[in-house]
């Protein structure tokens, strides 16, 4: 333990830097490290290095650790292989190649089969074709890995292991296994961007802490990435605290054109049959202007809804891809594409991530992919090959589909890329590897706790808050036991243990980050698939309830078995919340550049007057159709004949009062459905206590809408004060008091506690695993006690800390908040009619509803008016 | 129609001597029985040790029922147990502990089981105790049953009191909000109570009925039908006439 923690620093009282390369070698001096055997195989083959091999595999050769990022087919993952792959033949050269596990490969894809074959399998092929057997061993350890090929690994271990963040994970706790982990030299990680911003990418940066403590000499990361921002944090990510690591950033390297159409000049005014009449003719004409056309949809309906209308004109050249169909069927699609048998294929979010799907000439993006690096992952797709361009178009939806898609292109050429957000310090996926600590040997809490902090997403853990965790998993919550909630470690003073003999076997049924969530399908009773909604909500459906999903409305009709049937219903309003969204979220940094943006354009809009000025100034600035620039002048100047346009120094918020004589408050909160979610809550809470009323909320990414009562109303001091709120503590307060008795508390509770192993999904000698109903009802049993007896209790904060920065993001809120409470406040009363920004809030939007306090006097009032009614009929 | 009188916000008294209370029981006042329905013990997942705290919430409020009305009898009135299982044996314990908790701590008489759709194994896992098992109950002119099953027993001067449906009745606000309240159903020759165990999932009217004995119902019988909906923060029973209007308001 000792000599490690003197080697984790290369040079002896330097301090750790995160620096970008900034000299690609030439070939020269790249080939003077190779082995020659490499470096023949390699000219023979590709000729020359790719941009990131250039300044990776020079780096890795001599120890340093490194992030790459850049484009798919830019020869990254390479990059990575070639420098082990150099160093294992060095060794076999000198016969120095021992039967252990040299270099560990993590990718969050389960099929990793292409990838891997590409880049390793076929180059060792090849090189053995050339020199004659290598005798380096490749092996893949998944949940599909057979306990027969466990063993054999066992006996000879493979160089190099293929591995998931999961298995990885549970094979440390493998007495035998671990044991190969001693000598790995390199640990590299892939797709990391995809992993470093949720709570997968947290437990496998413990995971790889807990494999450096086996090591004499710490190893060397490499990590693997698209385009995130900021690339420093990805790469502390990577390397955890206090070591340095070395970023390449290649992302650019490929051409990129990206083109925003709009199918209409008049989102407006344009009836719908039209919209999308118009809208398939530029798809096929798009589609035949190109050999091979990806188009990317936001949800499973809206692919299954396109490929359908596609295939009557282009009949079989068209296939649907997304991860509801069998993997046959996607297979089998992949196939075609690599084939060059199809002309389109229309995908939701699976063709976004890794494999190798063939030449793609044309990216369409078909409504707002909603972050910058999505785009450019999805747009990526096209032009694999390094020198070929990518190209990408994005189709406007709608109307603030529009200028969404916009700002995405500008901000991607630019190189403005959304700030990737790193969880901060879980402590439920801590609980688990805490029993996994223990599980492998006793412990002293100091170490543990250091080891724990070396995780860059805990480097601000403190002893405090790892001790709670460390205390809940040994039983010191003794109430707990009346809840099922048992010891699962020992600890005594300064070390702690395994307990009991079922523990690795609770630990192995248990271990992971995804949590259950039991879906129902929805339906129409035509039979057409819509999407699906969680278990809980449509158990509560009542016959006539009518709900958002996908941004369409529908009206529950039945339901049976785990299916629920609806009737379109386009148009109605929605009248029970439906919390439950499909819908991705609009970064904050988007929204942000997005309001200015609308400013702009009303600048621009006051400046020139004449609209055929204005239309030309926008084509010439942004690049766009005539058609596209007819329609964002459209969209603004309507706004600014109805009201004003929010942004810069006015804040709006509309009075308007529906057909069902309620009363919506629309503020026009720009800052993403995250933040807003947050907002909405909080204000509506403060109101509903105020005027003892339950308050509808509403949200998207462009706003919130409070909906009470007929005759409950806001003055503008009121909405003045709400404004106002922008002090932290106060502000969680808030929302603390706002999500109590809600189902989002109690789901977001579950998800913790059993990820936490506060609830055990499964265990030994219990058949099969605990039903979501059931795990939920342990949950609400467990809160009720948790919140009376232990309101310090890991997982409670966890719940909150979860919902506070994942599921919502209050530091958005609060710095949206302090730019708004310096703007002037215009607020419009009693409209009859909403504003043209505010359609998309009002009309499907996500929702749920925030009692006040008095719940009681609710019911009673609920129940007068129905017998009022009772007695009219 | 049945006459009532409210005794207070949290009983109502019927003409026939039934008194419903807030808290998920009848009272037969002349005869001294208390009726609960649909313990379902059971309903969360197995305990490894101890009771389970709703098995223990529902023995307080037995407890308390029992000490403001001083029964002879308790009848279980079904669903005692919510599995269907034979090998959750740690459900016969529980059960089997609620039933001595209520004997040791008060003067009931006997105890009456009766057996529900759940209920398998019951006579078994009494075996030791004194409680009686039985498929029905019959008590002057009313007659107990859990009601999953019809029976050819019951005559037009009997008054039924059953269980199994577990009625319940969702309010919603203008704005969306809502709330789920169980209910006693009253019919010219029937009652309906609620599930005594509050976690179960009730069944809204509106999507329709369970029971046999409910889906003969013809319209008039539902029109001379009410409703008590039970408002737990306020210890309330909220009263609801004309079963059938309140269908039609509710939509």
């Amino acid at each position: 333990m000792e000599k490690s923690s003197n080697l984790k620093n290369k040079k002896l009282f330097s301090k750790p830097t995160i620096e970008f390369l900034k000299e690609p070698k030439k070939d020269e001096e790249i080939y003077e490290i190779l082995e020659e055997e490499i470096a023949f195989w390699f000219k023979k083959k590709y000729k020359s290095f790719t941009p990131p091999q250039r300044y990776a595999i020079y780096e890795i050769h001599k120890g340093e650790n490194v992030l790459i990022s850049s484009p798919t087919g830019s020869g990254k993952t390479l990059s990575a292989f070639m420098a082990i792959l150099n160093e294992l033949i060095k060794l076999k050269k000198s016969s120095k190649l021992e039967d252990k596990i040299y270099a560990v490969y993590v990718s969050p894809l389960r099929s990793l089969n292409n990838d891997i074959r590409r880049n390793l399998e076929d180059p060792i092929r090849e090189l053995e074709k050339l020199f004659g057997k290598l005798g380096i061993r490749v092996s893949i350890r998944t949940s599909d890995t057979t306990s027969y090929q466990k063993s054999k690994m066992l006996k000879k271990p493979p160089h190099i292991l293929i591995t998931t963040p999961e298995s990885l994970s549970i094979s440390l706790n493998s007495s035998k296994f671990s044991l190969l982990y001693e000598g790995v030299k390199y640990l590299i990680v892939d797709e990391i961007h995809a992993l470093a911003d949720n709570k997968r990418g947290a437990h496998l940066s413990l995971t790889l802490e807990r494999i450096e403590e086996k090591l004499e000499k710490p190893a060397i990361r490499i990590g693997l990435s698209a385009t995130v921002s900021p690339l420093e944090e990805v790469a502390k990510f990577l390397v955890g605290t206090n070591r340095s690591c070395k970023i390449v950033d290649v992302s650019m390297v490929k051409e990129i054109e990206i083109k925003v159409e709009s199918p209409v000049n008049d989102f407006i005014y344009t009836p719908f049959e039209e919209q999308q009449k118009k809208l398939y003719a530029l798809l096929e004409e798009l589609i035949e202007e190109h050999q091979t056309t990806l188009i990317f949809t936001n949800t499973r309906s809206a692919t299954e809804r396109v490929s359908f209308q596609l295939k009557s004109k282009f009949e079989n050249l068209v296939a649907a891809h997304h991860s509801s169909l069998s993997r046959e069927k996607r297979l089998d699609v992949e196939e075609k594409l690599k084939r060059g048998e199809l002309k389109v294929v229309v995908s939701s979010t699976s063709l976004e991530l890794g494999i190798d799907i063939g030449s793609i000439d044309l990216v369409i993006l078909l409504g707002s992919p909603k972050s910058v690096s999505r785009a450019l992952q999805r747009i990526g797709r096209s032009g694999h090959r390094l020198h070929e361009k990518s190209y990408g178009v994005m189709v406007v939806l709608d109307r603030d589909d529009m200028v969404e898609d916009l700002i995405i292109a500008r901000n991607a050429l630019e190189k403005r890329f959304d700030k990737i957000r790193i969880p901060n310090k879980p402590l439920d996926v801590l609980s688990q590897h805490i029993l996994g600590m223990a599980l492998e040997k006793k412990r002293k809490v100091k170490e543990a706790f250091e080891l724990v902090r070396r995780a860059y997403p805990y480097r601000n853990l403190s002893l405090e808050e790892f001790e709670r965790v460390l205390n809940f998993l040994a039983g010191a919550y003794e109430e707990l036991e009346a809840r099922n909630v048992y010891a699962k470690i020992w600890r005594e003073g300064e070390e702690f243990g395994k307990r009991g003999k079922l523990g690795r076997a609770i630990y192995l049924m248990n271990i992971g980050t995804i949590p259950d969530e039991s879906y129902v399908k929805v339906v129409s009773r035509a039979g057409k698939y819509i999407g699906k909604v969680e278990e809980e909500f449509a158990e509560r459906l009542v016959q006539g309830d009518i709900f958002v999903l996908g941004g369409k409305t529908y009206e529950f009709v039945y339901s049976r078995g785990n299916t629920v049937y609806v009737d379109v219903v386009e148009g109605k309003r929605p009248t029970i919340p439906s919390w439950f969204s499909e819908m991705l979220p609009l970064s904050y940094e988007v929204a942000l550049d997005i309001e200015e943006f609308r400013k702009e354009v009303e600048e621009l809009i006051l400046l020139k007057k004449e609209k055929k000025k204005v239309v030309e100034e926008l084509q010439k600035i942004y690049d766009i159709s005539k058609r596209t620039a007819e329609a964002i002048f459209n969209y603004i100047r309507e706004q600014m004949l109805y009201a004003v346009v929010p942004g810069r120094d006015v804040f709006l918020v509309e009075h308007y009062i529906d057909e069902q004589k309620n009363n919506n408050y629309i503020f026009h909160t720009l800052c993403g459905r995250k933040a807003n979610e947050a907002l909405a809550r909080a204000f509506a809470y403060i109101l509903a206590s105020k005027k003892a009323c339950s308050i509808r909320v509403s949200f998207n990414d462009y706003g919130v809408m409070l909906t009470l009562p007929r005759f409950k109303r806001i003055s503008e001091k009121e909405i003045k004060s709400l404004l106002s709120l922008n002090e932290e503590q106060e502000f969680e307060k808030i929302l603390k008091n706002s999500l109590e008795g809600t189902e989002l508390l109690r789901r977001k509770f579950r998800q913790v506690a059993v990820r936490g192993l506060a609830i055990l999904r499964r265990y030994p000698k219990r058949k099969g695993e605990l039903t979501l109903f059931k795990q939920q009802l342990s949950a609400d049993g467990l809160l009720k006690l948790v919140r009376h007896y232990y309101p310090d209790f890991p997982i409670l904060e966890e719940t909150y800390r979860e919902i506070f920065e994942i599921a919502m993001h209050i530091d958005e809120a609060l710095d949206y908040l302090n730019k708004i409470k310096k703007r002037k406040l215009v607020f419009l009363r009693e409209l009859s009619v909403p504003t043209p920004f505010s359609f998309n809030l009002v009309v499907s939007s996500s929702s749920d509803v925030v009692l006040g306090e008095d719940k009681k006097r609710i019911i009673m009032e609920l129940h007068k008016k129905l017998m009022e009614k009772l007695e009219g009929l | 129609m049945i006459g009532l009188k409210k005794i207070a916000k949290e009983m109502v008294e019927l003409d026939n001597g039934l008194i419903l209370d807030w808290r998920r029981a009848v009272f037969i006042k002349n005869e001294k029985v208390l009726i609960f329905s649909d313990l379902h013990i059971g309903i969360e997942e197995t305990s490894l040790v101890g009771i389970r705290v709703q098995t223990k919430e529902m023995i307080d409020r037995a407890l308390s029922l029992i000490n403001d009305y001083e029964p002879k009898m308790l009848v279980l009135n079904g669903d005692l147990k919510h599995s269907f299982s034979k090998e959750i044996t740690q459900e016969w314990h529980e059960l089997v502990l609620f039933v001595e908790e209520i004997t040791r701590s008060s003067a009931l008489e006997k105890i009456i089981a009766i057996k529900g759709n759940h209920d398998f194994y019951l006579k078994n896992i009494f075996r030791k105790t004194e409680v009686e098992v039985c498929e029905y109950f019959k008590l002057s002119d009313f007659l107990i049953l859990h009601g999953d099953k019809r029976f050819e027993l019951e005559t037009k001067k009997h008054f039924l009191i059953i269980g199994d449906e577990h009625p319940s009745l969702t309010l919603r606000d203008e704005v969306g909000a809502r709330f789920k309240l169980p209910l006693f159903l009253c019919f010219e020759n029937l009652l309906v109570m609620p599930a005594f165990n509050k976690l179960s999932r009730g069944n809204d009217i509106r999507n329709g009925f369970k029971s046999p004995y409910l889906k003969s119902l013809e319209k008039k019988d539902l029109e001379r039908a009410f409703a008590y909906a039970i408002e737990e923060e306020g210890k309330n029973l909220l009263f609801f006439p004309n079963l059938s209007k309140l269908l039609l308001a509710l939509d």
